[in-house]
């Protein structure tokens, strides 16, 4: 097991230098560069600047030079001193603002992801269970439902909602009043509150898709010969339910627990936008459009090696959950 | 569940149960182990009940094994699940089936007072307290696929060992030692290291034995074994078998044995009833039936038989395939098949069960039952009426 | 038991479908049969006439809708969807339905502008009128609209947005976009998955390899990021067909590696097969042995890929036209249209701007079930999850790529 970790980790090195070399690649694709958007955005206020001002802010920045040298001094940054580079639009060095919005983003999705398994096992299990019964149509209905819904249009319905009832669209994650406070217990209170809504709507389309595959799986397993064994030897249905359907349906949708998490993560992206969250969602749109091309692509890269360790992370629980594939990898 | 124009008559039933009854007089004079009566399984699909057991009575001794043969689809192991009250949720069940077993030494375990009574399993509720001491406690099951028949989530030991403590004792020490006892009884070698093992770790013939020493861990009266050495090949099987026996002396459980293949009922069973088409065609001592068999159907299936030295002739085949048994019009279930049919007799109502020899009864119009034709008509038809 | 019970019933199945079937064309019943296992489907077949009701409307869209993309009336802004009527004021009916003028007034406690129904102007609904000239199909040019009512009556069926436009007319035009977009990104990636995919199964070896490695680096981008940053470089000022087509393509690129694994490993298992071996001993050239022996082998399986992943691309289009990076004006799209809704207030004073939301999860909901029901109809024996069929790995595979898709928005 140790073996294949390393190896597996070994692999995802390389992978990772080639997706940060694209990511690059892909930011510094769009016609001009922060300089010119800042020179465009000066001169709407009135303020001109010259050529050659310009020229000695490129020289400043190093976006004077070819792509990808400036990606080999931010690689190099990055591998040897942990240095993600300078956010030109925040002024302030990459590696500080990620700091700054990776703690609360992590928080968001780990809630979220606890509430879409929380909720999605029992319901997919009991729709299994009781198949073609009300709540199972019901439960398939709602399934379907959320699937097609897009979060981020699901956001707004959701805020619509609040707006009507308490009058209050909530916002981002904190009451003005608390945005700056310290950390007591109120402003924990006042930030569950505001969890709320981000967690369903981020969570739904997820849980929905879960409560298909718990039932599906269910279904599947509750017809294995295994379980006619089981029930030949006399052991109550539930003690089948709990020791064998559940136990191996359960096996990959918790083995995904890492895939999701960072599915999560970065698929939140939007609904941030659109809910106003301090998360990384809004940030990254912004560098994007800005072309602050650091921080947008320190992002993106984080993003790729957090898939990566996600898909990882997801096979080893699989090796765990599961003692035929563990055999299998240790062969391997 | 009792359809009427099914066609299963009182009259059969009756001579069956005499057939069963004679075969027990002989041996001891308590009422067999296993006795079914009339049993009937239907599914219902969309297209209507398919009555896949359509009245089958057996008996069955203790200590004896009988074999139930027949083609795929003849309803040969929904009977044997029927036994353990198997059915899916969407099969309709009915008839009898009355167990009486046998207080056996270490079945402390079971609750409910059933050993030593005679009951019909088919009264019992389902999912009650006593159903479940029968399953894994006095009737216990092997299946075709002992790759699939296991979990394989869960150690071998894991398996045998729920069963046990099911059964036979609380204490999950004493369950262990059972479990270690058994494990050796059937042949695993190192089984305290095999204990802690899953499944896929096992060869198929091994897993097969983990499949017997669970089944067989609770000392139970009848075993079923549904094809148990069909997915195992010839050396293995030979093997296997040679362990249901020794094992069939040592513990004196009986045995009904589900096969497809004649040779297999040759090396193992006391006596044998063919199946097909729901019903039960022929039952005879294993002897007598390879000797004289007199149903069409079975001379077909024996004569499709390889046997050494005959290598020159051509393998008989039955012509044809099995129907499918829905909405079964009044005739003999094998008449598009059957090569000595008689038309307008044998295409025109149910047949009854003649008896050819002492313990030897088929169920054809060539035997015997065409005779009183009219006249048996009429009492059949006020039967039905009535 | 319930396998036994379920061979039996196959078994009755499979008795009745070749006696209606008994055609020596294999591959031509083969669709056949999925056809007519579609048609069983009940929600596929639902699903079926509610797309084609979509698509027909997106191709008559100018001449179903009242207004053309460029018309407004400013001082129409924010007005609530006409009610059409066949009871007047007076309670007589009117077989012609019709609609009332509509006047503005201040809404005394908000002070703002909002619109009444006039109840002594009286416009029925005509149709065939004449409007905004427009070319019908691409042929010709015409300015007869399906439906309309006479100056000065306005027609809004779902309403106006903020600046007057029909909101109807802008939803129905907006098909056109969000309705081909899909379409075609799922033909483009349909066509990579096919090619690179079926070089890689068949080709094996080192070539395999490379492009598996090549595919695991695109499938460990986050989907969604990597639509902004794609979508972010588009140029700013290019036309509208160009924005279409970049859009189209960044879609594409991102779902060809799923098709293109499906194909792969069809390919892969396909290759084994006898028939091959015996063709490929008979000296059938290469490209033969593909297009003959190899691809009718599991082409509908990738068309059922396909067709599930078409609303992924719905919703990513409408996501990216949301947040401004797609679709951009005077061409619009059901994201586009959402855009507005983007304000809180704007959807609690005006919530018509929800509707072209609606036509979103119609669309997703109908291409969902027509997936499940052809998956269904191409596999008969995967019933409940569509997941039986596929071995262990296979299902994981399954399990990861449909949520790396569908968690994205």
């Amino acid at each position: 097991m140790v073996r294949y970790i390393t190896r597996r980790t070994l692999v995802m090195i390389p992978v990772a230098l080639v997706v940060s070399m694209i990511v690059f690649f892909i930011i510094q694709l769009p016609p001009g560069d922060f300089i010119s958007g800042y020179a465009a955005k000066m001169s709407t206020s009135g303020e001109i600047m010259d050529a050659q001002a310009l020229a000695q802010l490129r020289e400043a920045y190093g976006l004077d030079q070819p792509w990808y040298a400036q990606y080999f001094t931010w690689i190099t940054g990055i591998l040897t001193e942990g240095d993600f580079g300078y956010s030109l639009s925040y002024n302030r060095p990459v590696a500080d603002i990620i700091g700054q919005y990776m703690g609360i983003t992590l928080l968001v999705s780990i809630f979220t992801m606890l509430f879409t398994y929380i909720i999605a096992i029992p319901i997919g299990v009991l729709s299994a269970v009781k198949q073609y019964s009300w709540f199972d149509y019901l439960s398939t209905g709602i399934g379907f439902l959320g699937m097609a819904t897009p979060n981020f249009l699901f956001a707004i319905l959701l805020m619509f909602l609040s707006f009507r009832w308490w009058g209050d669209p909530m916002l981002g994650l904190f009451s003005p009043e608390f945005a700056e406070a310290p950390w007591t217990y109120a402003k924990w209170l006042d930030l569950l509150k505001h969890m709320i809504i981000p967690v369903i709507v981020i969570g739904t389309s997820n849980t929905c898709e879960l409560i298909r595959v718990m039932r599906g799986q269910m279904l599947d397993e509750m017809t294995k010969p295994h379980i006619v064994t089981a029930r030949a030897k006399g052991l109550p249905e539930w003690r089948i339910l709990v020791k064998y359907s559940i136990r191996a349906a359960i096996n990959p949708v918790i083995s995904t627990i890492g895939w999701s998490l960072t599915t999560i993560f970065t698929g939140s992206t939007i609904t941030a936008i659109v809910l106003n969250l301090p998360t990384q969602g809004p940030v990254m749109h912004k560098a994007l459009l800005s072309q602050d091309m650091y921080l947008a692509g320190s992002w993106l890269l984080l993003m790729a090696v957090f898939t990566l360790l996600g898909t990882l992370i997801s096979d080893i629980l699989l090796a765990l959950l599961d003692p035929r594939i563990r055999l299998e990898r240790k062969g391997a | 569940m009792v359809q009427p124009e099914q066609g299963q008559t009182d009259v059969d039933v009756t001579l069956q149960r005499q057939g069963a009854e004679r075969l027990h007089d002989r041996e001891t004079q308590e009422p067999p182990m296993l006795e079914v009566r009339d049993l009937r399984v239907g599914f219902r699909t969309p297209a209507g009940v398919v009555q896949a057991v359509d009245g089958v009575s057996l008996a069955l001794g203790r200590g004896r094994t009988l074999a139930l043969v027949g083609e795929s689809g003849c309803g040969k192991s929904v009977t044997g699940r029927a036994l353990l009250a198997l059915t899916p949720k969407h099969a309709e069940i009915g008839g009898e089936i009355w167990l009486a077993p046998t207080g056996v030494a270490g079945s402390s375990g079971a609750p409910g007072g059933i050993r030593g009574s005679r009951f019909d399993l088919l009264r019992l509720k389902p999912g009650s307290k006593e159903l479940r001491a029968v399953r894994g406690g006095i009737v216990s099951m092997i299946f075709q696929e002992p790759m699939t028949a296991l979990s394989p989530l869960h150690t071998v030991g894991d398996q045998i060992m729920e069963n046990v403590l099911l059964h036979r004792t609380r204490s999950r020490k004493e369950a262990e030692e059972i479990t270690l006892d058994m494990m050796d009884r059937v042949g695993i070698g190192n089984a305290r290291q095999r204990l802690r093992q899953y499944p896929h770790e096992f060869s198929g013939g091994m897993r097969q034995r983990v499949m017997i020493a669970m089944a067989l861990s609770c000392r139970p009266s009848l075993l079923i074994a549904d094809e148990p050495t069909t997915a195992l090949d010839v050396t293995i099987q030979a093997q296997v078998l040679e362990l249901m026996k020794q094992l069939q002396r040592e513990f004196g459980m009986a045995i009904l044995f589900i096969t497809h293949d004649l040779g297999v009922v040759a090396e193992t069973a006391d006596e044998v009833a063919v199946m097909y088409l729901g019903r039960i065609v022929e039952r005879a001592p294993v002897k007598e039936l390879f000797r004289n068999p007199k149903h069409p159907y079975t001379r077909g299936l024996l004569r499709s038989v390889p046997r050494i030295g005959n290598a020159k002739t051509r393998l008989a085949s039955i012509e044809g395939t099995v129907p499918l048994p829905l909405s079964l019009p009044p005739m003999c279930g094998f008449y598009d098949r059957c090569p000595e049919r008689i038309e307008g007799i044998c295409n025109r109502r149910y047949v009854p069960v003649t008896t050819v020899t002492e313990g030897h009864q088929v169920r054809c119009f060539l035997y015997g039952g065409a005779d009183g034709i009219g006249e048996e008509e009429v009492r059949e038809e006020g039967l039905r009426h009535g | 038991m319930v396998t036994q019970a379920k061979a039996l019933i196959r078994r009755f199945r499979n008795a009745r479908s070749v006696r209606a079937a008994a055609r020596p064309d294999q591959s031509a019943s083969h669709w056949r049969l999925m056809y007519r296992e579609l048609k069983r489907h009940k929600l596929a077949r639902i699903s079926s006439v509610v797309l084609a009701m979509m698509y027909t409307l997106a191709l008559f869209a100018p001449f179903i809708a009242p207004q053309g993309l460029e018309n407004y009336s400013s001082e129409y802004m924010n007005s609530k969807p006409t009610v059409v009527r066949f009871v007047d004021a007076e309670g007589n009916f009117h077989l012609q339905p019709f609609v009332y003028g509509l006047k503005s007034e201040r809404d005394p406690e908000t002070l703002r502008k909002r619109f009444v129904e006039d109840p002594s102007k009286l416009f029925p609904i005509k149709l065939f009128v004449r409007g905004e000239e427009y070319t019908f199909l691409g042929v010709f040019q015409t300015n007869v609209h399906l439906f309309g009512v006479d100056e000065p009556g306005r027609i809004f069926l779902f309403g106006t947005d903020g600046m007057g436009r029909d909101l109807f007319s802008r939803v129905v035009l907006g098909s056109q976009v969000s309705l081909t977009v899909p379409l075609i990104g799922v033909s483009i990636s349909f066509v990579l998955g096919l090619l690179i995919g079926g070089i890689s199964g068949y080709a094996g070896g080192r070539v395999d390899a490379v492009i598996q490695r090549f595919i695991d680096i695109v499938r460990s981008f986050p989907t969604l990021p990597l639509w902004m940053a794609l979508a972010a470089a588009i140029p700013p000022r290019v036309g509208v067909v160009e924005m279409f087509f970049y859009i189209t393509i960044i879609m594409a690129f991102i779902e060809w590696t799923g098709l293109a694994r499906v194909v792969r490993s069809k390919f892969i298992a396909l290759r084994a097969e006898d028939y091959v071996t015996a063709a490929k001993i008979a000296g059938v050239g290469d490209l033969k042995i593909i297009f003959v022996h190899l691809v009718p082998g599991f082409i509908s399986y990738l068309v059922v890929a396909a067709t599930l992943a078409i609303p992924g691309m719905i919703i990513g289009e409408t996501a990216m036209s949301f947040l401004g990076l797609g679709i951009r004006s005077p061409a619009t799209s059901w994201g586009v249209l959402m855009q507005e809704a983007q304000q809180i207030e704007n959807v609690a004073l005006y919530p018509w701007k929800l509707i072209p939301l609606i036509f979103v999860i119609i669309v997703v909901l109908a291409f969902n079930f027509f997936g499940d029901g052809l998956r269904d109809a191409a596999d008969p024996y995967s019933h409940e999850s569509g997941l039986k069929s596929a071995n262990r790995k296979e299902k994981q595979r399954w399990f990861n790529r449909s949520k790396g898709k569908r968690m994205s928005m």
